[in-house]
């Protein structure tokens, strides 16, 4: 008994997949690919020539001029054309073949930068079509140091990247990196080559703080650290170039750095807020990195006495850790100063006016 | 004065000494490898050679490139830069000759600087011998004495642009090699400075 009732069971879940699957297979159909600007000539599954079909494009009829036989024929189709299209037999309605119309392109040669932010350890390679494809297009990568093939590995989040281990140092074998791009339309290749050193670019420095120096109205303490991504900075050291001005000034002043994530800024002027960045290079070879994350800082200023009182009535938050320039806090002050006396004034008056109503009354 | 002192402060000076000689030779090693670069880039364009051309038929030149750079001692390196500049310098003289003989014969100025660039390499190789004999290293074996082949016309130009692409990562790694020897031996100077501090204090 057990056997029959799983025996049956087994049978109606086979039917069950085979009806999904039919019915699956007749929603997608198959996908057809096609040139943007072309002719595109779509057949009703394997129907004689003189079979007579309804086209429907996402459930809606073709118009009849478009349609020879079981053909359906569309002139220099275009991304609109893209769509469900469904041919039914005549006259019973059958659906005969449903066909998923892709517009697009083949794909341009891709764009292909390489880049090591992690030297001595490796480098990673990006790229990009230069006009979209439209269709799905994939990309093979394959890498050669000398005539060494190289494994190469996929980013896990970025689709578009790729990650190599170099094979060696100091080597003057040049890498070299073949990009093909693959879609239903057609391929394109993109070559590059380069040597171990002209690719390696520090990701910026992190975490840049600017402290002003107590009791000193021109100077700045700016630290920061190395980029995390960089493995070893004991054997391949950064320089550092700090770059500096007050807002309200567009000239930056710059200063070089070596074996040090730190300097002091000795010639700010005083009370001016400050906008600083820094960047990073491998002390013998590559190129910079990008300007880090910048920061605003003022240095230190000796905050007036009777401003201190005032300051302190409106309880000013500070949003920086160095007291705000006088230029900026006497304004701020004033107006919540000025703000203070008028309702103690006003106070007054409606105080006043009542009393003289009580006594009129 | 205890002994202690005396013996600190000696170490102390070999210390500085040592460090002093790690930064000449850093510094003539970063000289080497800039111009090595440049004549490298000047010699391409002069013998009409591409970029991309495979040096790989070529022997005879030292190849820098090596997958245990980080493995190696620091008699391991110094040896093999020892080793190759002593190569550099015999293979420098081969191609000057080759230029004012045959290649170039009009480019003084090139001869020049390629004259200038063997001084310096020979100058490399000198101070890397005395860094190992410093450090109580023993001397790398001389070399075979090279037998100069007549070379054809091409093989010539060829083998003289991969002794400036080889030049140029031996200095680069040699820059490496010295630069880590400096801060090393900067830490172990102030490490060696705090311990006599502390010594001090504790009297």
């Amino acid at each position: 008994m057990a056997n029959i009732v799983t025996s049956a069971c087994c049978v109606v879940l086979a039917a069950v997949v085979v009806v999904y699957a039919q019915r699956r297979s007749q929603q997608g159909g198959r996908i057809q690919y096609e040139m943007i600007g072309s002719d595109v000539t779509m057949m009703c599954a394997t129907l004689e020539s003189d079979a007579s079909v309804t086209w429907k494009v996402n459930g809606t009829d073709v118009k009849a001029d478009k349609v020879e036989g079981p053909r359906l024929i569309l002139k220099e189709v275009a991304l609109a054309s893209n769509a469900l299209y469904s041919c039914f037999e005549n006259p019973a309605g059958d659906l005969k073949d449903q066909i998923t119309l892709r517009v697009g392109e083949p794909p341009k040669e891709p764009v292909v930068t390489c880049r090591s932010n992690t030297y001595p350890k490796g480098f990673y390679c990006t790229w990009h079509l230069p006009r979209p494809s439209y269709i799905p297009t994939e990309f093979e990568v394959s890498v050669k140091h000398g005539n060494k093939k190289l494994e190469v590995q996929k980013d896990t989040v970025h689709k578009n990247r790729c990650h190599v281990k170099y094979p060696e140092l100091f080597s003057t074998n040049k890498y070299k990196v073949n990009v093909v791009a693959i879609n239903a339309l057609g391929n394109s290749s993109t070559y590059i080559s380069f040597d171990e050193f002209s690719i390696v670019k520090p990701d910026p420095p992190e975490k840049l703080v600017a402290n002003p120096v107590p009791n000193n109205v021109r100077r700045l303490e700016v630290t920061w650290n190395n980029p995390s991504t960089w493995p070893d900075v004991e054997n391949f050291p950064l320089k550092y170039f700090l770059r500096y001005r007050p807002l309200i000034l567009d000239q930056w002043q710059h200063v070089e750095l070596s074996d040090s994530t730190s300097h002091t800024i000795t010639d700010a002027y005083a009370g001016k807020e400050y906008i600083i960045q820094v960047a990073a290079k491998d002390t013998e070879i590559g190129t910079w990195s990008d300007w880090s994350v910048a920061i605003h800082a003022t240095p230190w200023m000796e905050v007036p006495r009777q401003q201190i009182t005032t300051t302190t009535e409106v309880g000013i938050a500070e949003t920086s850790p160095s007291p705000a320039p006088p230029s900026a806090k006497p304004q701020l002050s004033a107006a919540m100063g000025g703000s203070s006396v008028l309702t103690w004034s006003a106070n007054l008056f409606i105080a006043s006016v009542l009393v003289l109503f009580m006594c009129w009354c | 004065m205890a002994t202690g002192v005396r013996h600190d402060a000696m170490g102390g000076n070999i210390s500085f000494a040592l460090s002093d000689c790690y930064a000449k030779a850093e510094a003539l090693a970063r000289k080497v490898h800039s111009e090595a670069r440049q004549i490298r880039e000047s010699y391409r364009e002069k013998q009409g050679l591409s970029p991309d051309l495979n040096l790989d038929s070529i022997a005879g030149v030292p190849e820098s490139g090596t997958s245990k750079w980080g493995e190696l001692t620091e008699e391991e390196r110094l040896t093999e830069n020892a080793v190759a500049f002593a190569a550099f310098h015999s293979l420098l003289g081969e191609v000057l000759k080759e230029q004012q003989d045959d290649l170039t014969p009009g480019d003084y100025q090139f001869h020049d600087a390629l004259l200038s660039l063997l001084a310096k390499v020979e100058a490399l190789a000198e101070s890397t011998k005395q860094l190992l004999l410093s450090l109580g290293y023993p001397l790398p074996r001389a070399g075979e004495e090279r037998e100069e082949k007549g070379l054809p016309y091409f093989e010539k130009k060829k083998r003289g642009y991969k002794v400036m692409v080889e030049l140029c990562g031996w200095a680069l790694r040699a820059v490496r090699g010295f630069s880590r020897l400096k801060r090393r031996n900067k830490k172990e100077e102030e490490g060696g400075k705090r311990e006599v501090k502390k010594r001090g204090s504790r009297r």
